[in-house]
């Protein structure tokens, strides 16, 4: 398993972990933290490792634009079709954190 | 043996210990001047702000923070020395209001606050209430962020501005380092960046949001889907179209563009869901770049266009129904309600009003000789020119509530700074030595002006504990339906019940400068016997200080409205005081 994988990998664990974390009612700090990389981190890094922009800084900062576009995304979405609850949508997020680092994992194999 | 292995290790310190105490020394600095800031006692009672009340500590901070960074600019550092002191600057200077008051800043944030609210509350969005409604992605996104986290919503409110000068700051220097291979011009935009910002719009809100994500797409734009033309351009259309069609893509990977490209679209379609005037500041920008050649896709802004028009027609039509686009349109209007609206009130209020225009020109002032000098050494490069100069185009087109040249100034100030820096930085015209000097110079006086000008709201955009108080008490008499007055904009309310309550305010109902006695009793008639009057601290300050009414006329007012039949005095304290305006009671009852 190579470098990338292990990203990818990691990056789908956290996927799953972090909603959870987030739907169980985890203690503060850990419920905040959680939150902060589910919402503003993760699934953009997952999106951009995915389509490798080949430079680390814009790695950094476009998964953290990409990642509160998602949130935003679902979010909205989700309100105007009057489903909106914050859980759906850490949901939806874990979701495609994992499909992404699917596809980045099936895209190096 | 052991000696000579160590001397590596002594050469090391040596290149490491510079970097390090420039860190060590630029923390203790943002100590000591947060510390210094704690210790303001509100209200804020200058009609200066909060420049005037910070304690000397602060400004030492400052001043050396601005010193420090120079020496480590000059003397040549690595990276992550500058990347602190970034840190540390936008800490001092964005945090001030937070370390000296546990109440956000800004009577905006507070309302922002209360939309996510309804949001959590309802699980829906009604397009017909207000404009927020129309473009409600950062509302959506506020929404999750306050149920996942945990956190009180204050205090992520409280904390905006800093985080928002973080993520500003790391999305622009994706933006200039494409601009310079120069590492200190980098370092220097992003400092002046911070020092020109007294705009003052990075708290809670769809704009500093949006325009975090309108300076990732530009640096999208410029490194993956960035072009360069043959030779030089040639005035005659048919050579002038030739030579824009022979533009090539500076990304020889085809690949890495149109992943940039998607990512672009997406990251703009999340921009037009959450906010009014920065997909069109997007599209200006977007096609000034395609126009001069710079940008690889020409679909890009028709994309944009398209995206900004589907959501006006279908999403915010409630709202475009009732306000046409180009409402307000036209210099004279623009002038008016940017400029003529904002030059009056009290003495100290204008001087803040004028230092914020002081500061816009000196930065400007020296773009334009950063401009001169790159066009003489044939360096100059049309891509932030471009940027710079896009947003003006706006400017006619909207007052957008008297922000609109606030606004520009916002979208075209890391440009403004880029060739400010170029200006500073240049070369030849005086010894290294005494340019340092005088960099460090222009920073120090830039910053003090930076924080007098944004915090210059303070004696009425700063809460006590006694407002916030009087203002959950409001909540609690208010009976449903009532209309809720204020008597002035900066109140911290409507950050709960949002979509329960009207809400006005008195300079609403009356108008500018408004006969005391007059204004009485159209206060009273708008409430038409259910309303709730706060009059406040802050708002009788934003009143008297920005000149809608005289400290004499106020007080009458006071003494009117308490005199007016069915109203009430229901609650007071130390800043506050409640008014209940229910139906007459009938005579000798």
């Amino acid at each position: 398993m190579t470098r990338w994988d292990r990203i990818a990998v990691g990056t789908g664990i956290a996927g799953v972990l972090l909603p959870l974390l987030l739907l169980v009612g985890a203690p503060q700090p850990a419920r905040a933290l959680a939150a902060f990389a589910l919402l503003a981190f993760v699934p953009g890094f997952a999106v951009t490792r995915l389509i490798d922009l080949g430079s680390r800084a814009f790695d950094v900062v476009v998964a953290i634009a990409v990642s509160l576009a998602l949130a935003t995304a679902v979010s909205t979405g989700l309100l105007y079709l009057t489903a909106w609850s914050w859980g759906a949508c850490v949901c939806v997020l874990g979701a495609l954190t994992v499909a992404s680092s699917a596809a980045r994992l099936r895209q190096a194999s | 043996m052991a000696s000579a292995s160590a001397i590596p290790a002594v050469r090391t310190l040596r290149s490491v210990r510079p970097d390090v105490g420039y860190a060590v020394l630029g923390v203790l600095n943002t100590v000591l001047s947060c510390a210094a800031a704690t210790t303001v006692s509100l209200p804020v009672s200058s009609d200066i702000g909060l420049g005037a009340v910070l304690p000397p500590a602060y400004w030492l901070g400052v001043v050396s923070l601005n010193v420090l960074f120079v020496t480590a600019l000059c003397r040549g550092c690595r990276a992550w020395a500058p990347v602190l002191l970034l840190c540390c600057l936008v800490v001092t200077l964005y945090g001030a209001a937070a370390f000296a008051s546990s109440a956000p800043r800004a009577e905006v944030a507070w309302r922002h606050i209360g939309i996510a609210d309804a949001v959590i509350r309802t699980g829906h969005i009604d397009p017909g209430f207000d404009a927020y409604f129309n473009w409600p992605g950062f509302f959506a996104l506020l929404a999750v962020v306050t149920k996942a986290t945990g956190l009180p919503p204050v205090d992520l409110a409280l904390w905006a501005p800093v985080a928002n000068g973080l993520l500003w700051l790391g999305a622009l220097a994706l933006v200039v380092r494409q601009l310079t291979a120069d590492r200190r011009r980098l370092w220097l935009t992003l400092w002046l960046f911070c020092l020109g910002n007294w705009i003052d719009q990075d708290y809670l809100s769809p704009q500093a949001f949006s325009y975090f994500l309108y300076l990732c797409v530009l640096a999208l734009l410029i490194k993956y889907l960035g072009a360069q033309p043959a030779g030089r351009p040639s005035w005659r259309s048919a050579q002038l179209l030739a030579w824009w069609r022979s533009r090539a893509p500076t990304e020889p990977n085809a690949h890495r563009r149109l992943a940039a490209l998607l990512v672009a679209v997406f990251l703009s379609a999340v921009i037009t869901a959450g906010h009014q005037l920065t997909p069109f500041m997007l599209l200006a920008s977007a096609t000034a770049l395609v126009a001069v050649g710079r940008c690889w896709s020409s679909r890009f802004p028709l994309l944009l266009a398209v995206m900004l028009v589907i959501w006006l027609v279908y999403p915010a039509s409630a709202y475009l129904a009732g306000h046409p686009l180009l409402d307000g349109s036209g210099m004279d209007a623009g002038a008016a309600a940017n400029l003529n609206n904002r030059l009056q009130g009290t003495p100290g209020h204008l001087d803040v009003v004028h230092l914020r225009m002081a500061l816009t020109g000196v930065i400007w002032a020296l773009a334009v000789v950063g401009i001169v000098l790159a066009r003489r050494s044939r360096t100059l490069d049309l891509r932030p020119l471009v940027l710079a100069f896009a947003p003006f185009a706006l400017l006619p087109a909207q007052s957008y509530g008297g922000e609109m040249l606030m606004r520009v100034t916002l979208f075209a100030l890391p440009f403004m700074a880029f060739f400010a820096a170029g200006a500073l930085l240049s070369t030849g015209w005086v010894h290294a030595r005494w340019r340092a000097a005088g960099v460090a110079i222009v920073c120090t006086g830039l910053s003090v002006m930076m924080v007098t000008a944004r915090f210059g709201n303070a004696r009425f955009d700063m809460f006590t504990p006694a407002e916030l108080e009087a203002t959950a008490k409001m909540y609690e008499i208010a009976p449903d339906g009532a209309l809720l007055i204020a008597s002035a904009h900066p109140t911290p309310w409507r950050y709960r019940e949002y979509e329960d309550h009207r809400s006005r305010t008195i300079e609403d109902i009356c108008g500018p400068a408004p006969d005391p006695d007059g204004c009485s009793v159209l206060v009273v008639a708008a409430a038409k016997r259910n309303g709730v009057l706060l009059m406040s601290r802050s708002g009788d300050a934003a009143l008297v200080m920005q000149g809608a009414m005289t400290a004499d006329g106020l007080d009458r007012l006071k003494q009117q409205i308490g005199h007016q039949a069915g109203v009430v005095l229901v609650y007071q304290n130390t800043d506050a005081r409640i008014y209940r305006i229910g139906p007459a009671e009938p005579e000798g009852s």
